[in-house]
This record gives structure tokens, sequence and C-alpha cells, in this order.
């Protein structure tokens, strides 16, 4: 990756439970970043896009949580990725404001907690149809609001090459 | 990450990148100033490069089963709801924290569509509830 010129990775399914000092300092030692989503695929550990206040629970704020405090240590932490993929077709309509709630409760977390600021965004899906939507809507300022803005927006550009599985 | 532009321009980064070896070392903070990612010491805009790489589904990772016990958060939800300062703002447009209410709060429509769109001075865009 470094021959690449890569100098940044994005890290999902992680768990708070374990140490990741070695693995992240072999990272911050080859010069590259680390972007974390706190969400993972395990049950209670994710916005369920289709019933969002059902998954939306205690268990899972102290996982994005622990997550968070897994990770804030490190100096090659460029961020957290809130939610990925949240928004599709099939999103039931008060999917939206629960992103926002999400990136509130974290970057009002690492607020309080964390040793320095760290930025907070939204990975999306590829939608063309609801991607300028969802940037306008996650990216606005609201008024009176404190957190709820996202800090950076990440696109999941799938475009398959012929004759191979790699992605880019 | 950013725009089609910048997505551009970093894959030109990388096209470049490749012609030379690659000499980094630990690295220092980023913050976000504006629409960039920056240094920290040097103000200067970074650029993420990257790669995608997805495996075979049908080799896809195992989670890997915790080997100690589950760490706590150093703050429990309860106490950060509790700081009103920060913590009760948005709440009048967005979902209430789990156990602020014994079943969830109603979530206030919000204007997904943003059809209210208004830039400000500064430049940001700001969207109401309708």
């Amino acid at each position: 990756m470094q021959q690449l010129g890569v100098n940044t990775i994005r890290v999902y399914n992680l768990s708070p439970d374990l140490n990741h000092d070695a693995c992240v300092s072999i990272f911050n030692a080859a010069g590259m970043y680390m972007i974390i989503d706190v969400n993972s695929g395990q049950s209670g550990e994710y916005i369920d896009r289709s019933d969002p206040s059902s998954t939306y629970t205690k268990d899972y704020m102290n996982h994005i949580f622990a997550v968070v405090e897994a990770f804030w240590d490190y100096p090659n932490l460029l961020g957290f990725f809130a939610g990925n993929e949240i928004l599709n077709e099939d999103s039931d309509k008060s999917a939206p404001a629960y992103i926002r709630a999400v990136v509130r409760d974290l970057k009002e977390y690492i607020s309080l907690h964390a040793p320095r600021d760290i930025p907070v965004g939204y990975s999306a899906a590829d939608v063309a149809t609801m991607l300028k939507d969802t940037w306008g809507y996650l990216g606005c300022s609201l008024e009176n609001s404190t957190f709820s803005r996202m800090d950076f927006f990440g696109l999941n550009d799938y475009v398959s090459h012929s004759q191979s599985s790699y992605l880019c | 990450m950013w725009t089609s532009d910048k997505m551009k321009a970093a894959h030109t980064s990388l096209a470049a990148a490749t012609l030379f070896s690659s000499f980094a070392s630990a690295v220092e903070y980023l913050s976000i100033s504006g629409a960039n990612f920056v240094s920290n010491s040097t103000g200067d805009r970074f650029d993420i490069i990257g790669v995608t790489y997805e495996r075979n589904p049908n080799n896809s990772s195992r989670r890997v089963k915790p080997t100690s016990p589950r760490k706590k958060p150093k703050m429990h939800v309860s106490q950060l709801i509790n700081n009103t300062d920060t913590s009760l703002v948005d709440q009048q447009v967005l979902p209430a924290r789990p156990t602020l209410l014994a079943t969830p709060m109603p979530v206030s429509e919000m204007p997904f569509s943003c059809s209210s769109l208004v830039s400000t001075p500064s430049g940001c865009t700001t969207c109401r509830p309708t």
C-alpha cells in the first residue's frame, strides 16, 4: 500500500474489546491514517434502516462509545463513520433523523471526553437519486443544533472492473 | 471523498504516487478546516488516497471472539444526557437518546429532501424543518 501511495485505510466490524495497539502502530509507522466505522453487522451494533427506532438503544450507544474510546488515543485516527449506507431505497422515512442523532451523540461524547477533536462523518450508498439530498440533509446546519452536522461525507462508489473482483 | 473533482484529483495523485517510492513515517493529528482535512502543524490540506478491496463473499472474515471482558465506556449514557448545556437542543428535532424516555420519542418529520435549503452568508447550507 505504501508503494501505491495509500495514506488512509477504512476499517469496520471492529471489536472495542480487543487491543488494537499492534495493528494501529504498524499503520501509524507506515504513515497511514484510519477512518473507523463505529457500527458493525452484529446485532445491537448498527442502526436498522427499515426500523431505526428499534435499534437506537442504550446497548447500541454503549457499543459506539466503546469503539470511540478504543481508538481515540491513536494519533493516526482520522475520523469515525457514524453510519454506513443507512439510507437507500428501502429506508424508513425516519432513518435520516437517526443518522443525525448518532452524529450528534458521537460528536458530543468526543467533545466532552476525547483527548482531541475527532471528525465524524457518514458513508453513503451508491444511490444516485439520493446522494444530493443526503449530502444536503446531513451537511446542513439546523437552527439551535449543537453537534448533529456531519464533518465529512463518504461515498461507497461501486464500480467493478471486468475480469476482476476488485472494486474502485 | 468529497466531490467528484476531488475524487478525480485523488486518482491522479494515486497514479503519480506509484511512480515514486514512499518513505512515510508516523503521522500527526489531522483536523477539519472548512471543507478540508488539514495538518494541525502546517495547515496543509490532506488528500485521502486509498484503494478498495473486497473479499470474496465465500471467504468472508469471521468476527474474532473477544478475549477480555467488555470495556465499559468511561461515561455512561445516562450521565451524558444530564449535560443539559449540550445535549438537549437537538432533541427538539432529532430522536431523543434511548435512556431519556421509557418509550421512544416520536421522531419529528425532517425534510429529507431539504426543499427549504438556504445558503447562509458564510457559505453553509441551512435547512429548516417544515
